[in-house]
């Protein structure tokens, strides 16, 4: 597949086909499906969301129906012809490997590899290149597929975490997954997500997000599709400028599904007023020589 | 609008006074002060109870200064809050949803079990925009009817407002099912608008009737919620992909004969599809 255009950013609505299918006809190119795993699972208790500063916090926790429960609804976006990305995590290289080789069999665009959700048991596997190097090579060798990892800015060093994905045959690196936060409740004097601990997306962390492909772009090869509080069409320029081949969006997706039309019109004026025809002239064009 | 009016701006509010409404029920009234956007009719909050979960609750009153919860306890943020009291802190995420639409016509309202409370600050506005009100109130039993006496005193101060009870056990009123006597109503009737809300095979029966009797409707859904706010997809129906929470929860009868899903099967905490 080739990595270009504006898609839906997985953990956002993406768990039916309905809704899916909903968001692509609103103009995202590709839906990146929830995290699914190999078992069902409820995720945190609530609440499993808040505002932030202008951003979002959450601790869904990766609820899914489960790798079998979730056939159902890959066969229908199929069937729909919706292009999605299936996202899975696993809790190990191996069971990585079984997730993968079942959603490859509804032929998915590629497989993304969560790696990095900062509320769950699997907010590790990004921090370290050896863990990251394991997973992505074991789901390589599973599947003919595309193979996405999705690490995190939680790392001390994403730049050596990216450059361990590549290594082990990742086909891109999508940064950044959300960053680890808490709020806590005045009145009540507790932390108020159910996990105490969440992700926070949207416009706050969207300059962590751009130095995080910044930094990927100057180091790895393969292409890097930029994630993180992308609203407008000049945080979608930016983005590109810093490193990004493809973008996707998902806390915007909460103010309007029209934020995919808005960002691609957007950027392709842009690209007319200076004179470019297409997007790939700006990809990493602020790196400088 | 921005994004934290989306998530429903969250803050903590003290609970006034819990009050018994039946066998089962409980009214619970929170101190919120009056701020923008007001709250109306078929809106909901999501609820903070401490220690337990956050959950979806349909407004059924709103006052100055103040909205009313009105509960069945049935699972542990349920329960919890039913047993809190005067000064204890919720969370609280809202008004969250749509609303229902106002007619100046002649409407009927359905409700049935705890399904009465979203209906109940709709019948108190309904009185004074709409020609002619039937408040339909229906429950398995006697001890489960919410809100009888405070619409018949309604009523005693409203010569445009009927109301008629039905109960399955024949306890009190009319013996049998809502849509059994809402059927006896639109025989004698034909109103421009039917509410509803309620369990969801009662939904699907009243939709049937007002398809066969060519009459308006807007029901209440409810679907398993985790974020409210349009973000985590639990609430999404097949195969529209509206979201419960931020495009309903109210939906009208040319939207619920496109959900295929509406009176056949629903979602757990996981996604899984589980039958009605």
């Amino acid at each position: 597949m080739e990595i270009k255009g504006y898609w839906l950013a997985s953990g956002i609505l993406g768990v039916t086909a309905s809704i899916l299918r909903r968001v692509h006809e609103h103009g995202a190119d590709v839906v990146v499906t929830k995290s699914i795993g190999p078992v069902p699972r409820t995720g945190h208790p609530g609440p499993i969301c808040t505002e932030s500063h202008g951003g979002l916090l959450n601790a869904v926790g990766l609820t899914n129906p489960g790798i079998e429960a979730f056939m159902q609804e890959l066969d229908q976006l199929r069937a729909w012809h919706v292009p999605f990305v299936l996202s899975i995590f696993a809790q190990s290289p191996e069971e990585a490997a079984r997730v993968a080789a079942r959603g490859a069999e509804a032929h998915p665009l590629a497989i993304e590899l969560n790696l990095s959700c900062p509320h769950a048991e699997i907010s590790q596997i990004a921090h370290n290149p050896d863990l990251t190097f394991r997973y992505v090579h074991a789901v390589k060798d599973a599947v003919d597929c595309p193979v996405f990892a999705k690490i995190t800015p939680n790392a001390s060093d994403i730049v050596a975490v990216g450059l361990a994905a590549e290594r082990a045959g990742a086909d891109a690196v999508v940064a950044i997954n959300t960053v680890r936060a808490m709020r806590i409740d005045i009145q009540q004097r507790r932390p108020v997500l159910g996990n105490r601990v969440g992700g926070l997306s949207g416009p706050p962390i969207f300059p962590i997000a751009v130095r995080a492909v910044y930094d990927l772009y100057g180091a790895l090869s393969i292409p890097i599709i930029g994630v993180g509080g992308v609203t407008t069409w000049q945080d979608a320029v930016e983005m590109h400028l810093a490193g990004a081949s493809a973008i996707q969006i998902g806390t915007a997706v909460l103010c309007g599904m029209d934020v995919f039309a808005r960002v691609k019109q957007g950027v392709q004026r842009y690209l007319r007023d200076m004179g470019l025809s297409d997007v790939k002239e700006i990809v990493g064009a602020a790196q400088g020589d | 609008m921005d994004l934290k009016t989306k998530i429903g701006a969250p803050r903590s509010v003290p609970i006034d006074r819990i009050v018994r409404e039946n066998a089962r029920d409980v009214t619970i009234r929170l101190l919120t002060g009056d701020r923008e956007p007001a709250p109306k009719p078929g809106q909901f909050f999501m609820v903070w109870v401490p220690d337990t979960d956050e959950i979806p609750l349909s407004i059924s009153r709103i006052g100055p200064g103040f909205i009313e919860l009105t509960v069945r306890p049935v699972g542990d943020a349920t329960n919890r809050l039913a047993t809190m009291r005067h000064g204890d802190y919720v969370g609280l995420r809202g008004p969250l949803g749509n609303s229902f639409t106002l007619s100046d016509g002649r409407v009927i309202v359905v409700g049935g079990g705890i399904g009465m409370a979203p209906l109940r600050p709709l019948v108190h506005i309904l009185c004074s925009c709409s020609q002619h009100v039937t408040v339909l109130v229906a429950a398995r039993t006697r001890d489960e009817l919410l809100f009888v006496d405070e619409f018949s005193e309604l009523k005693s101060s409203n010569e445009h407002l009927d109301l008629a009870v039905a109960t399955d056990d024949g306890s009190s009123g009319f013996h049998g099912l809502a849509t059994d006597l809402l059927k006896h109503i639109l025989n004698r009737d034909r109103p421009d608008m039917i509410y509803t809300c309620g369990p969801e095979a009662m939904m699907y029966g009243v939709l049937q009737l007002a398809l066969t009797y060519n009459v308006a409707l807007e029901a209440s859904l409810e679907r398993y919620m985790k974020c409210g706010c349009g973000l985590c997809g639990s609430c999404a129906l097949d195969n529209t992909g509206h979201l419960v929470c931020v495009d309903g929860p109210v939906f009208t009868q040319q939207e619920l004969v496109l959900i295929e899903e509406f009176g056949k099967y629903t979602r757990d905490a996981t996604g899984m599809r589980t039958a009605l």
